[in-house]
């Protein structure tokens, strides 16, 4: 190859490479096949990655799209599934009122009924569930300074207990957040621990520290633990653990945690095994007005 | 291409000689069922001398997704062109099959006797596509 086309071929190939920096994928090079010719072979290289990346931008849209429509599909679902659970739960109420100015009534009707006013309650939370985490992805989330400490007392009080016993490690951070995120994925969080903890005194911790631009919040408890092989699942919607006698889980909370964290920059992750405990890390980049 | 199953228990690949036009996604698809032919449900191990050419996103796709075909592949390249199109394939079955880039046929063929099956083909049998 001469010297003007060598120059002519290195345009064209920076000038593709400028297209790709602009993430514009649409050109090509017209590649020549000279085996022994290093810039054919680079302009065919670039080709090929072009190619491939134009590709992943229109597979991850039509992803991103199919993720909406079911979002959607799963909120519009709900909502309207809300109403006639509302008329059942009314009607089994309504129900049980008669059968108990009743005098014939049986325990086995009784106990019947009490499972069906049981199965309805599930539902709605379900269903008030599948709400909540639908519309996540399409709120925005306005931050303002919110007193960590402040909030975590408030929670921890909403869920006082003789059996529950929640340490806050102080002090905690102000933080730039959304207040509301924050208190749904601790809310969330400690709820799932003491769920779960079946002991005398379940103890939950709450820890912060900072580091490498993040802070990062841990929940430990002293419940029955995780296996590992159900760490990678656990965070996905509508999956729950094996269950245990008394354990009833939607499979949802640990899902809009994951969501919630992960909508505003940070991770979450799990470290547990079975008769240890659990402790979920999560964090929140560091940021400041402005 | 011509595939050609081989005493040694190897399937070897080669470009039809004098044959220089541009490849599409048909002649992708006639090279996988001349191999499914001559393996006859068989997963040997393959010795290819990838040939200089371009080929095409729709077949890079094709190629990646098809079940493998080979118990190991020796992918043989001598020129960039051929180093390109050689580390498609390497990238494309990560998880699959073991596959290796070799300059070297001799080394190629050490390292493919690895993977051979202890079933040894009675005849050499060649099998061409356009």
């Amino acid at each position: 190859m001469t010297q003007s086309l060598e120059n002519k071929r290195l345009e064209e190939i920076l000038e593709m490479i400028t297209a790709m920096a602009a993430l514009d994928f649409s050109k090509r090079i017209d590649v020549k096949v000279h085996p022994d010719d290093p810039l054919e072979a680079i302009a065919y290289g670039v080709n090929m990655l072009s190619e491939e990346l134009q590709n992943n931008v229109i597979e991850r849209r039509r992803l991103s799209d199919i993720n909406r429509h079911l979002e959607d599909f799963a909120y519009t679902t709900s909502h309207d599934l809300k109403s006639p659970l509302h008329a059942v739960q009314g009607l089994v109420t309504i129900l049980k009122n008669e059968l108990e100015e009743s005098e014939e009534v049986s325990p086995e009707i009784s106990r019947l009924l009490e499972m069906i006013s049981a199965s309805v309650l599930k539902m709605r939370e379900m269903i008030d569930g599948i709400l909540e985490y639908s519309r996540l992805d399409t709120q925005s989330y306005p931050v303002s300074w919110m007193d960590a400490e402040k909030e975590l007392k408030e929670i921890i009080e909403l869920h006082a207990k003789q059996n529950v016993k929640i340490i806050l490690d102080t002090p905690m951070p102000a933080l730039w957040f959304n207040r509301i995120v924050f208190i749904q994925i601790m809310d969330n969080l400690i709820n799932n621990s003491m769920k779960y903890c079946k002991k005398n005194l379940c103890e939950i911790h709450i820890a912060h520290h900072s580091e490498g631009g993040e802070h990062s919040f841990s929940v430990s408890d002293n419940g029955p633990g995780i296996d590992p092989v159900f760490h990678a699942k656990i965070f996905e919607l509508f999956v729950s653990l094996p269950h245990q006698e008394g354990m009833e889980s939607t499979g949802i909370g640990l899902a809009t945690v994951k969501k919630l964290v992960e909508s505003t920059g940070g991770k979450i992750r799990l470290e547990s095994a079975p008769g240890k405990g659990a402790t979920f890390y999560f964090t929140i980049p560091v940021s400041l007005p402005g | 291409m011509i595939f050609s199953l081989k005493e040694d228990g190897i399937m070897e690949i080669h470009k039809i000689p004098g044959w220089n036009d541009t490849p599409t996604l048909a002649h992708a698809q006639k090279d996988m069922e001349c191999i499914s032919v001559l393996s006859e449900g068989k997963m040997y191990p393959h010795l290819c001398y990838l040939p200089d050419v371009v080929i095409s996103r729709e077949m890079r796709e094709f190629y990646a997704s098809h079940e493998p075909v080979s118990a190991a592949t020796a992918l043989i390249v001598k020129s960039s062109f051929q180093r390109i199109l050689g580390n498609f394939f390497l990238g494309m079955n990560k998880v699959k099959v073991p596959v290796k880039l070799f300059g070297d046929e001799t080394e190629a063929r050490q390292w493919l006797s690895k993977y051979k099956t202890d079933v040894v083909s009675p005849r050499p049998l060649s099998v061409f596509a356009e």
